[in-house]
């Protein structure tokens, strides 16, 4: 499209929709101004007849607006979203928990010794420096029901 | 001074004093409101959705938007007025629904091809004349179903409910420039259509 044809256009379009004062007008634009005129009053009058086509009695549509309206204050928000919509909202939520779990295991796998999960190790075996534990430290940490004189266990 | 109104009362308000009253926080008032145009949006839900299940869920939207909204509204004295403000949300809620169609195709698409292939049957009571308008305005809604969807919820925005330039682009998310153009086309392509099924002759 060139320039001048995408000029036209606009003032065409203007001048059918009455923007454009319509004076000196050439032969052309004046029949292009009618033609759409006319093609208005045919439009609005065949959509005037077009209407909702089964008989709505006012207190069905008053009742649902109530519901709906007692939804929004419910949840909070301030449009009414279809089933479908909040169906796929709870869907994408639960996938995206599903992926941050999988991303903590992958990470505590690896952040793991070696890459290698955690194995119970072997048992301990004795070494000459348990000898050196002073014997009033283990006192301390034996437990006071042991050994205990005269204590009935 | 606060005065309990009846329903009766409310109804031979204006539209202008029960939306001031609505405002006030009169729940009563916006629902006489919904009362007196339910029907009036319900019909223009139909004429962009042609669907009975779409159009009724856009004109419930449409009142639950406009009374969420309705501390925007700003009244420019003329009768009309909020009329004119719920018709543009009506529209917009449709086109949201369609776009959302669009998006999500598993629901089904069922915009513009239901039954309006079927003449209207006239009454016992139609004059001849009647009948022939009757045929002619069903032709005319055919011919703007043949048209690109974008090109005939342009044209509705214009010709049927009046929306600005401005508006349009806002409503369809493209430049002023392209809404021109659309009209344009659109046009052009009805003006072709209407001819070649003969209604470019009809004299009003």
């Amino acid at each position: 499209m060139n320039i001048i044809h995408f000029f036209r256009i606009r003032r065409l379009t203007r001048l059918a929709d009455g923007l454009l004062p319509d004076s000196e007008l050439t032969p052309e634009e004046s029949a292009y101004i009618a033609e759409n005129r006319r093609l208005r009053t045919l439009l609005q009058q065949a959509f005037e007849e077009d209407t909702y086509p089964a008989s709505v009695p006012e207190e069905q549509f008053l009742r649902e607006w109530r519901q709906r309206q007692a939804q929004i204050r419910d949840a909070g928000k301030d449009s009414v979203l279809p089933p479908v919509r909040n169906f796929r909202y709870l869907w994408a939520a639960a996938s995206l928990a599903a992926a941050a779990l999988l991303v903590l295991f992958a990470l505590v796998y690896l952040l793991s010794p070696g890459g290698q999960p955690v194995k119970a190790g072997p048992a301990v075996k004795h070494h000459p420096d348990m000898e050196q534990i002073d014997p009033k430290s283990r006192e301390t940490t034996s437990s006071p029901d042991q050994g205990v004189p005269g204590r009935d266990l | 001074m606060c005065v309990e109104r009846t329903l009766s009362d409310r109804e031979n308000l204006s539209d202008a004093d029960l939306v001031q009253a609505a405002q006030q926080g009169q729940h009563e008032a916006f629902e006489t409101l919904v009362r007196r145009h339910y029907q009036m949006v319900l019909n223009t839900t139909w004429r962009y959705l042609r669907n009975q299940e779409d159009a009724w869920d856009a004109a419930q939207e449409t009142f639950i938007k406009a009374q969420t909204a309705l501390g925007q509204f700003k009244d420019s004295g003329h009768p009309d007025g909020f009329r004119a403000w719920l018709v543009r949300i009506a529209a917009n809620k449709s086109l949201d629904l369609i776009r959302r169609k669009t998006r999500h195709p598993e629901v089904p698409v069922n915009l513009w091809d239901n039954g309006e292939e079927a003449l209207p049957i006239p009454g016992p009571q139609s004059t001849e004349r009647e009948v022939h308008l009757r045929d002619i305005n069903s032709v005319i809604r055919q011919c703007m179903e043949q048209l690109p969807p974008d090109l005939r919820i342009t044209l509705m925005l214009r010709e049927i409910n009046q929306f600005s330039y401005e508006d349009i682009a806002e409503a369809t998310g493209v430049p002023v420039g392209t809404v021109m153009s659309r009209l344009y086309n659109a046009r052009k392509k009805m003006r072709a259509l209407l001819k070649q099924k003969g209604v470019s002759d009809f004299n009003l």
